[in-house]
């Protein structure tokens, strides 16, 4: 098990989850994960909250959306609801509007690398900003993957609608300079931990602008906490930085009071 | 950790001279012999607080130039570093494949029985050239001489994807060679089609995060086609084991991953 740094336990909050499947682990495996295996791997890891979406294959969007809605509602101290966006659905923005404005999710999550489509200016994700702005809600997006979702783009995007919290899941996945300096260009740009690491310390970049995420099932989940705590071990961050970047950053930006669960 | 493992990493990198992004119009404040005896430390230290028996070696710097400064072109600071550290360093040596072919094998056959060198370390991408190209034989004629692994970077550039191990693999079947990140975080899908065209192609774990494709690997081609490695040395150590200790596979296949593959590998002597 993870060996806190100190005594008391520190409030987790993952920022990056899933039910059902990751796109990652959809093409190596036909198993699905449940809300109660990540309940189990929470507790198993010392992870109090986790915001989660569905995810699988493009046809199971619309059913895992569903399933995290009924998780977050069997579960309703530990998960909070993300959801999971394509922006070519026909009917996009009503279900934005039915989940984060009828039922409460606090997080929208776009994969522009599995539903093919650019990070770039254009009228859908223009509409789904806006609404974002309007219900003061972050977006999770998928990054590191060419031509979809680049670290600039994310700038570019973040400067356009100041308004909006921009969450780069994966911190890009490395290319690790490309990442820093795009993230410098902006204020609403937070970096998200899974696969990709701690680009760097909030220290530089600012408070608030990192958080923990582990993307799991994908990923350990306790591998890519552990790796949080290794760096906190090393003095790499400091004891403000590592509890900001477990937990109390992501519960500021989501306007939710921390609460430990395990 | 949840137990003591017999730990073996088989990529790791000493930090002395040009680094990948560094500008050339960084001085190092300290002198050559400064480097080392910092670095053999370091090294000594890290073995030590996390248990490591071994570690395979190589120098970015003779990777990233690609005209060296010195006959060895920076592999000199890793032969002081497997005299300095008693056995725990499996040296790997980086040749310049942009020299002479003769030359090559004439530096490797010194990197051997001069330095102790065990093993070759290609960065493709780094140093700009195909993992496959005809330039690269030369070292592989070498490898397959002394038996020594060759581990590669790979990545999704053009110059290491995964389905060129599978080509230098085949052309050369009696070398073993490793493939360092197992494709990174883009190329996972090609990373199973190219173990299937080569039984000589093992997987190297740092870089690499999927845990359904390091499972599947282990079913399909044995915990022995799999070494554990950081890239480092860093303080992500425990995070990197508990990666492979979170596998759905046999403790006896985790052993395999964390030491006994890269063991059996380069012949070492459990401590």
């Amino acid at each position: 098990m993870i060996k806190w740094s100190n005594a008391e336990k520190p409030f987790i909050l993952d920022a990056h989850t899933h039910i059902g499947a990751s796109y990652l682990t959809c093409y190596f495996t036909e198993k699905r994960w449940t809300a109660e295996d990540l309940i189990r791997e929470m507790n198993r890891c010392g992870v109090d909250m986790a915001c989660v979406s569905g995810g699988g294959l493009p046809h199971e969007i619309k059913w895992m959306n569903e399933q995290t809605l009924k998780a977050v509602k069997r579960y309703p101290n530990r998960l909070i609801g993300f959801v999971r966006l394509n922006p070519k659905f026909g009917d996009v923005l009503d279900d934005l509007d039915y989940y984060v404005r009828d039922n409460g999710f606090k997080g929208i999550k776009l994969h522009p690398n599995q539903d093919g489509y650019c990070l770039l200016k254009e009228p859908v994700l223009n509409l789904i900003f806006e609404r974002a702005a309007k219900y003061k809600v972050p977006v999770l997006i998928h990054s590191g993957t060419e031509p979809w979702s680049v670290a600039g783009q994310f700038a570019d995007q973040a400067e356009m609608f100041p308004d909006v919290t921009f969450i780069m899941a994966h911190s890009g996945l490395r290319n690790d300079k490309h990442v820093f300096e795009s993230a410098r260009r902006v204020k609403n740009l937070i970096l998200e931990t899974s696969i990709g690491g701690v680009i760097s310390p909030p220290r530089i970049l600012g408070k608030d602008r990192v958080v923990f995420g582990s993307d799991w099932p994908t990923t350990s989940m306790r591998s890519e906490l552990q790796e949080i705590f290794d760096l906190w071990n090393s003095g790499r961050l400091s004891d403000e930085e590592a509890l900001d970047i477990l937990g109390l950053s992501m519960a500021r930006i989501l306007r939710i009071a921390p609460r430990r669960a395990v | 950790m949840g137990r003591r493992w017999f730990i073996v990493d088989a990529h790791q990198h000493i930090e002395v001279g040009s680094y990948i992004y560094a500008s050339s119009l960084e001085r190092p404040e300290l002198s050559y012999e400064q480097m080392i005896a910092r670095e053999a430390e370091r090294f000594e230290k890290w073995f030590r607080k996390y248990g490591v028996s071994y570690g395979a070696v190589s120098n970015i710097s003779p990777m990233v130039d690609r005209v060296w400064r010195s006959r060895h072109g920076g592999n000199e600071a890793v032969a002081e570093l497997i005299n300095l550290l008693n056995g725990k360093v499996i040296g790997q040596y980086v040749p310049n494949v942009f020299e002479p072919p003769d030359l090559i094998r004439e530096k490797i056959d010194e990197a051997v029985k001069k330095y102790g060198f065990r093993g070759i370390k290609i960065h493709p991408w780094v140093s700009a050239f195909p993992l496959n190209h005809p330039i690269v034989y030369p070292v592989f004629d070498m490898a397959a001489k002394y038996k020594l692994p060759v581990l590669s970077h790979s990545s999704r550039s053009e110059f290491c994807s995964p389905i060129l191990f599978a080509d230098i693999a085949m052309r050369y079947p009696e070398v073993p060679i490793i493939m360092g990140h197992m494709g990174k975080q883009h190329l996972h899908y090609d990373v199973i089609p190219a173990m299937k065209l080569a039984e000589n192609i093992y997987v190297e774990t740092s870089g690499s995060k999927i845990q359904i494709l390091l499972e599947r690997i282990v079913k399909e081609f044995g915990a022995d086609r799999v070494l554990f490695g950081t890239d480092g040395p860093h303080d992500l150590l425990p995070a990197y084991v508990a990666r492979i200790e979170d596998l759905d596979v046999s403790e006896e296949d985790k052993e395999w991953i964390l030491g006994k593959s890269a063991a059996k590998l380069f012949n070492l002597p459990k401590p």
